[in-house]
């Protein structure tokens, strides 16, 4: 199923950033994929989202970006800049805070 | 398995038949489209081709590739917009402070050693100056504005013209010889006026430099591809 977009927008970024200090560098189709895979595709990470998101990161010097020619194409890598290795760290207590007061709120029992 | 050139051609000319021209966008959505297509080909290898790729496409639902483009469109806009106003606020840094300060206190004594004629002269040479380097700094090859990087990158540049009608405005606005604390306001709004204008110019031509550099890098990868 492709989630929610309004319950996605949150935390897309945070996602991004955790999943290229987990791999160093990915390009976009791999984000996809690799969202789709941990989540056994019950997530699906839809390109309209995706690449505004990770521009937005590069924009914002979060990520350091770097083409090169792979298998008769030019291909975008998207990788974390010194910033972003620090925000990472930030992004990644908020969104384990803000799930621990949604878990309070609609009264969910802990799962981890 | 790799798509071959002539496969990436038909998935660059099906995106560009959809109106998404600017090529550093079609290069993003091709090396997308063309890794899904790779893939199932991989899951189901009797999968032709045209196939595979009206799957992939047809994945992104209704206005999926549209929203896909827009999406890259505007994120390239913002990120040069971004950069554009890092550049020009960076001059209101501590380190600069000393300067700006300087600079409008130079301007402003100019004006009243100069006789107002003499000033509208400078002014004028200057900004036709201006005018001169910006559109001999972005004269480029007809490719590079084929480029989204390079479009946003210099887009601000063609705005010059409207902080030069503000920086006139300013001089007409306030009436001659107007003072507050025996500080001439006319000419101390030409002096801002003038200061601010220049750290546009500089933030435009810095921003214009690096869409430039990038649309460049992106070129030389293209043409080795395709040409």
């Amino acid at each position: 199923m492709a989630v929610n977009n309004e319950l996605f927008k949150g935390t897309l970024q945070t996602i991004i950033l955790n999943l290229l200090s987990e791999n160093e560098r990915m390009y976009g189709y791999e984000i996809t994929q690799k969202v789709k895979a941990i989540t056994k595709g019950e997530l699906l990470l839809k390109e309209g989202a995706l690449y505004p998101a990770l521009h937005k990161l590069e924009a914002d010097g979060l990520l350091d970006t770097a083409t090169e020619v792979v298998g008769n194409r030019v291909r975008k890598y998207y990788s974390l800049s010194k910033s972003g290795e620090k925000e990472v760290v930030n992004k990644l207590q908020e969104a384990k805070d803000f799930i621990a007061h949604l878990q309070v709120l609609l009264n969910l029992k802990s799962s981890f | 398995m790799n798509l071959n050139l002539e496969q990436l051609h038909q998935i660059r000319d099906l995106i560009a038949k959809r109106g998404f021209l600017e090529v550093d966008i079609q290069m993003e959505i091709l090396d997308h489209i063309a890794s899904s297509v790779e893939e199932k080909k991989i899951e189901n290898p009797t999968l032709n081709f045209d196939a595979a790729v009206n799957e992939t496409i047809q994945s992104f639902g209704v206005m999926g590739l549209s929203a896909f483009a827009d999406g890259l469109t505007n994120s390239i806009r913002a990120k040069y917009s971004r950069l554009f106003w890092r550049f020009f606020f960076s001059a209101f840094g501590y380190k600069y402070v000393l300067l700006l300060c300087f600079s409008i206190f130079g301007i402003y004594k100019m004006q009243g050693l100069l006789t107002a004629n003499v000033f509208y002269i400078f002014l004028v040479t200057g900004l036709l100056c201006v005018f001169g380097i910006s559109v001999f700094s972005t004269i480029k090859p007809s490719l590079y504005k084929k480029f989204a990087s390079f479009k946003s990158g210099n887009s601000f540049l063609p705005l010059l013209g409207g902080t030069i009608l503000l920086t006139n405005f300013a001089m007409n606005i306030v009436p001659v010889g107007y003072t507050i604390f025996a500080i001439n306001v006319q000419q101390l709004v030409v002096s801002l006026s003038i200061v601010l204008f220049i750290l546009y110019f500089n933030a435009a031509i810095r921003t214009a430099k690096i869409s430039i550099m990038e649309t460049k890098s992106l070129i030389e990868k293209y043409r080795l591809l395709y040409n």
